[in-house]
């Protein structure tokens, strides 16, 4: 899961920081990073996400939940 | 037996650069370094207001035509493949054969499809070929996307460029030519990539012309380009590889087995999954589109074109094509060297 949290920090362009589930997106989440949290969730759980269902997260933990009903 | 080959390959791109600096004037939160890291493109060329596909396209095939001058009398078929033709009608191959000068005898028509045009192109030129239609084909794939483009709408301004390619595709003997094919179609997924309106459908009107800012903060009209990124990110790397599988089963050959995987160029991070996804070894996937950005139907013959002007290709290689993309369409096959 560290890995997981690891490149979504970096999706999200975040300097020196690691996100944790309780980690609020705010304005983070743009286009290109919803197409690249799809492609990391793909890669390390074999989840397919829905762009729509990914903007509706609006945390960290919210996206695990997501995949975990999918999984 | 007769077979098709791909006998030669040029390109030509409007001369108008659109680099990563130029967008992060409209697009002040992001970088050059940015857009070069997630699309694999510094530079895009952009076609002038008057400069249409029919246009870049007569340039590609003029440069053919002046290095291999016995072409003029040769070529029996001209097909010409784009999304972005002059008039919705007369046929756009029509007047490109009258543009090039080319006799009156020969056969002309359009292909509409994109990014799995190049390879629908073969499949319809090898079929010719070998059903004795046709012994010569001039294919010419060209598209202009970037008018078709809002100049706030970034999720499509930092992918697509336009450009041409011009490929003769010839009756050959031997084991070498293009192969099997594998084709595959979703129109359920129309709407992900898409121009709503201008065609009969949706007529273009003041109403179409309206610009809406959507949840990402991109603005474009229903007469404009809409792409929606992730559910074609979803559907690239979904369909291509059990796509390529499929083929691979039907030509008897293992992944290892094919040398050079030429893919529609849509954009590096698309591109990255895909060959992780396939686990194939990144150096037998060659990449163009740094200088071009992704110019549709004509990525896969530029690709095609700066590997033979490396001298990458040898005698008895294998290669696999495979294009996907609006429609949704995809289509792959192997061409041997």
């Amino acid at each position: 899961m560290s890995e997981f949290f690891e490149e979504l920090s970096e999706i999200l362009e975040l300097e020196d920081e690691i996100v944790t589930p309780e980690f609020a997106f705010g304005d983070k989440m743009d286009s290109l990073a919803v197409v690249s949290t799809i492609v990391l969730v793909d890669e390390q759980f074999n989840v397919l996400l829905d762009g729509n269902e990914l903007v509706a997260c609006k945390t960290v933990q919210d996206v695990l939940d997501l995949i975990k009903s999918k999984g | 037996m007769i077979n098709a080959r791909i006998e030669h390959i040029e390109t030509h791109f409007p001369d108008h650069v659109l680099s990563n600096a130029d967008l992060c004037v409209t697009f002040p939160s992001w970088t050059p370094e940015k857009i070069l890291a997630k699309t694999g493109i510094s530079e895009r060329r952009i076609s002038a207001p008057n400069e249409t596909s029919v246009d870049l396209g007569v340039k590609a095939a003029q440069k053919l035509l002046m290095k291999y001058p016995e072409l003029m009398d040769e070529i029996d078929y001209l097909i010409f493949c784009s999304q972005t033709a002059d008039h919705f009608l007369p046929t756009s191959a029509c007047i490109i054969q009258d543009r090039l000068g080319l006799p009156k005898h020969i056969g002309a028509f359009d292909i509409n499809q994109g990014c799995s045009g190049y390879v629908y192109s073969l499949a319809v030129a090898k079929g010719m070929i070998v059903g004795g239609i046709a012994r010569k084909i001039l294919l010419i794939t060209a598209d202009t996307y970037t008018k078709l483009i809002n100049e706030n709408d970034t999720s499509v301004r930092t992918l697509f460029g336009d450009g041409a390619a011009a490929s003769v595709i010839t009756a050959s003997e031997g084991p070498q030519g293009i192969k099997d094919f594998v084709f595959g179609t979703n129109g359920a997924g129309a709407n992900q990539l898409i121009v709503p309106a201008g065609g009969f459908r949706q007529r273009p009107t003041k109403d179409s012309a309206h610009e809406v800012r959507d949840e990402f903060g991109n603005t474009r009209s229903a007469d404009q380009l809409f792409m929606d990124g992730s559910k074609i990110m979803m559907f690239g790397l979904g369909e291509v590889p059990k796509a390529i599988k499929a083929l691979l089963t039907k030509a008897e050959l293992d992944l290892e087995q094919i040398d050079h995987f030429i893919f529609h160029q849509a954009s590096l991070l698309m591109l990255e999954k895909l060959i992780k996804k396939l686990k194939i070894d990144p150096n037998k996937a060659p990449l163009s589109l740094e200088y071009t950005g992704n110019t549709v139907s004509s990525t896969i013959p530029i690709l095609l074109k700066s590997c033979i002007d490396d001298h990458r290709f040898e005698t008895g290689d294998k290669l696999l094509l495979a294009g996907f993309g609006v429609g949704l369409s995809w289509a792959a096959c192997i061409v041997e060297i």
